[in-house]
Order: C-alpha cells, then structure tokens, then sequence
C-alpha cells in the first residue's frame, strides 16, 4: 500500500512540477504587475498560441522536418564514422583533435557559410541539425566500442575469429547502448540546430516565426513560440528514450 | 616421446627494454593430462596460456600443440577466465553457441545445424546442473551459475585443450567447491587436456595430475610435482595427510620462488 502511493507520487511528480511551475509564474505576474511586453502571464501565452495556432502548427511541422532530415543524416554519418573511429586507433588518432576542434566552434558562426553556399531556407537548418548533433553519436558509439573486454576478445580471437567477426558479435552490439543513449541527445541538439539556422537565415519555422513575432512586438507569440519548442524538445527525448529502452532493455537491467 | 603440447625454451617480452616475462621456459603435457600451474602474481603463468592458443608469438623458443607449431589461433581450444565475461544482450543458451558460429568448421553450417547444436548446449547445461536457464540472461544468474556457464561455453565446440585463468577466483568457498566437482566430474567424463592457471594451491592439487610451480619474473616453470592421488577425487581428501604435505611442500616452493 504504501509502495504502491509511493510509486504514484513517482509518476505524478513531472505532471505537478510543471503545474506547479505555471503556477507560480502566473501569480508573479499578476501579483507584481509585470507588464506583458516584458514577460506574459502563462494563460496569456496560451491565449496567444490559440489566436495563432495555424501559423503555430505549420512552423512547428517545419522546423520538425529540418530537424529530423539533419538528425537523420547525422545518425547515419555518426554510427559510420563512429565505427570507422572504433576499428582503427590510427583513424581515431588521426581524426580526434579534427573533430573536437570542429566540435568546439559554436554552430551559429557556420549559419552565415551556409547560407553563403545554400541561400535561406530548408538547407542551411537541415545542415545546422546535422552539423550539431552528429559529434555526441559518433564519440559515443566509438566509446562503446572502445569498451569491448579484452578477455572476450581473446575468447573469440583463440577461436580463430577475425576482427570484423569480433566487430559484428560483440563490439556493435556492445556498443549499442552507448548509441541509443547518444541519440536522446543528439535530437534535442538537432533541434536547438535547426532553430538557431531557422532564426538566422529562414522564412519558415518556429525560429522565423519568433523572430518576426519579436519584430512586430508579439511578446506573448515570442514565448509561445518558446513554449512550443519546448514540448517538442521533450515528446522528441521522450520518443528516443522509450526506443532506448526497448533496444537495449539488457543494459537497464539494475534499474529494474 | 612426443608430447601433445610441448613448449620449449620459450621466452617473452611485452616491451622492449624491460625484463621478458618469460625466459627460457618449458611445459610438456600429454594428451588428456590435466595440469595446473601456479606461482606468484605477475610470473607469466597467463602469457604461457596465450602462447598455446596462439594468441602471442614468443620470441624465442617453439610452441607445438598437436604436433602442429602455434604460429595463429587454431580455434581448438576453450578458454574460461575468473570473469565469466557473457555477453549480456544473449541468452545463455545463445552465448553457449558463440564459439560455433566462429570456430571452424562449425560457422560456415552454423545456420543449417542451429537446432542440433542448441541441443546439445543444453545437454551440457545440464551435465553442470543448469537444465532451467538456457533462456536466461546472463544477469539473471548468480555468480557461479554464470562461471558454470563460462566452462560451458570453453567446452561446446569440443577443443583439445582447455584454459582456464583463476575460473573460480571470484567465488564464495561453498560455490567454489561445487565447481571444482563440476569440472572434475566433465573431466573424468570427457578427458581434455586441461591448463589450469590458479593462486589456490588446495584447489590445484585437488583437480591436477601434475602441478608446476613458477619462479618470479622472468618466469619459468622452476619445480613440477607429481599429485598421486585415485581419480575420481573426493572433496575430503583435502583433509588427509599426504594431501596436506604435498599443498605444504607447494608452499614452500612458492614462499621460496617469491623471496628469489
């Protein structure tokens, strides 16, 4: 009885926090007199994404599309590079301080590049997804890889296995949860992407749409864009960590 | 006489410049022989285990298993270490068949002969006391149905040789026993050639024919002893006089390899 309330309080806490949260900002701006160019009370905000959910929807869908064909191109292009990297000490050698290098410069800076060679539009976001969310893939599924345990190694090596049998029995499998874990991140990251490209050079999507919406003074658009951002974000994580989950359930086995 | 596996002279080193692990080092066992080797930590008794399955090249010296020089992994042997190191995203059952999906020539007619090999895993599953778990992962067996596993799995493709480091280091004293019947009795059953590598000299002394002791590094297999006991053995035997002696008589060899 009292695991079961326990258990229940557990999967209500996310619900109440986010209540709660509303809560509390709406009271601040009623009680303090915020004014709405400033900061919108929340039931302002929803009013606002009701008044404009058409243009809502369609940016949303958007900036949905140039985040998942990023975020497509990078799995494809990270798992790859990840196994290249995870095969050859050489090629990891060789090609780690590039890409941390690359990894270091902040993908706004690449917006205007992009945009010198693709114009405005669907392009430049799709690449800025990818160009974003690519790297944690591609380390984690190297590092999945680089955890193989050597005896297994020596198991299937005495048993005349070549390297590309110990790759395909144990090192991609094994390093399996490393990747799925990697893309729960690298969605939200391709997301963050695809709304920094959209903001900068676009006329469509959720960043375009704030954008103009900070222009025309449509402070309560601003944050319903913001808002909306976020559900995506979270229904996006949610998506990839229940696919984790079902994946890779051997690797949760101690949470169980 | 030619011995089924003769090690002669054979010296190695991991780095340059640094002492061989091993130098000058020699073991001789017959077919079917059960051997164990013990000596202090970090005297090589492992690189000798590598050796014969071909997974090092020594330097120096010659290596012949079968009357066939180890030049590369054979694929005739099975290896068991202190970790049991399953795989956990297979059931037992699937981890059991692994060395045949690799070992040749069993993978190029893994797929057609899937069930018949499935059977016969689960037969020797249950020759070590595990009928009910083939479908089980890994994580949801104790420690010592999981070493059971391991000897299992060294043992499915039926190699000549079997190795094992430390295969029972990890475990309780009361688990430990247990195995030690369990590996006894599949080796009275089907007579491999066995290298035992172990710290726990009762436990070498109540399995092997012959012990061998090593010397610090640079290794080498310094004194060999004779374990004259009937097969199969008792587990009381451990409490007898000659067995006591002759764990003492290992002792002492080690106390004095370890002051060398």
């Amino acid at each position: 009885m009292e695991l079961m309330r326990k258990r229940n309080l557990e999967r209500l806490a996310p619900w109440f926090v986010t209540v709660l949260m509303f809560l509390i900002w709406e009271i601040i701006c009623r009680l303090g007199g915020i004014p709405e160019y400033f900061l919108p009370a929340p039931t302002v905000i929803f009013d606002a994404m009701l008044t404009f959910h058409e243009a809502l929807i369609e940016d949303s869908l958007y900036t949905l599309l140039s985040t998942s064909l990023g975020f497509g191109i990078a799995v494809v292009f990270g798992l790859l590079l990840g196994l290249l990297i995870g095969w050859s000490k050489t090629i990891y050698r060789g090609l780690y301080p590039v890409m941390v290098g690359f990894n270091s410069v902040p993908k706004v800076a690449v917006v205007p590049i992009l945009v010198l060679w693709f114009g405005i539009g669907t392009v430049p976001a799709v690449l800025t997804a990818f160009l974003i969310s690519f790297f944690p893939i591609v380390v984690n599924v190297a590092t999945g890889l680089a955890t193989t345990e050597p005896e297994l190694e020596d198991v299937l090596r005495s048993l005349g296995a070549s390297k590309l049998d110990i790759m395909l029995k144990v090192g991609i499998p094994g390093a399996m949860p490393f990747f799925f874990g990697s893309l729960k991140v690298a969605i939200t990251l391709a997301f963050v992407g695809a709304v920094v490209s959209e903001t900068v050079a676009s006329n469509h999507g959720v960043g375009h749409l704030m954008l103009s919406a900070q222009a025309n003074f449509e402070v309560p658009l601003v944050f319903a864009g913001l808002l909306v951002l976020a559900f995506e974000g979270i229904v996006m994580y949610a998506i990839f960590a229940a696919i984790e989950q079902r994946t890779v359930h051997w690797a949760y086995r101690s949470h169980q | 006489m030619t011995h089924f596996v003769d090690i002669d002279e054979v010296s190695v080193s991991y780095t340059l410049g640094e002492p061989p692990v091993l130098e000058g080092a020699s073991l001789q066992m017959s077919r079917g022989e059960f051997v164990a080797l013990v000596g202090p930590s970090g005297c090589g008794k492992s690189t000798f285990m590598k050796l014969m399955s071909g997974l090092l090249q020594a330097d120096q010296g010659s290596v012949v298993v079968a009357n066939q020089e180890v030049t590369r992994p054979l694929g005739n042997v099975g290896m068991a270490f202190q970790n049991s190191v399953m795989l956990p995203w297979r059931t037992t059952l699937n981890n059991l068949l692994l060395p045949l999906e690799i070992v040749r020539p069993h993978r190029e007619t893994f797929r057609q002969k899937r069930e018949a090999h499935a059977n016969k895993a689960i037969e020797l599953l249950s020759s070590v006391g595990l009928e009910d778990v083939s479908e089980k992962y890994p994580w949801e067996l104790s420690g010592g149905m999981r070493q059971r596993a391991s000897l299992c799995r060294a043992l499915i493709h039926e190699p000549e040789v079997l190795m094992l480091d430390e295969p029972f280091g990890a475990l309780d004293a009361f688990t430990r026993e247990e195995l030690w019947c369990v590996l006894r009795d599949l080796w009275q059953e089907r007579k491999f050639t066995v290298l035992l590598v172990t710290h726990d000299l009762i436990e070498s002394a109540f399995l092997a024919d012959r012990v061998l002791v090593m010397s610090n590094r640079p290794g080498r297999v310094i004194m060999e002893l004779e374990i004259p006991f009937e097969r199969p053995r008792d587990l009381d035997i451990r409490f007898e006089k000659e067995f006591v002696d002759i764990v003492h008589q290992l002792r002492d060899q080690i106390r004095t390899a370890r002051a060398a």
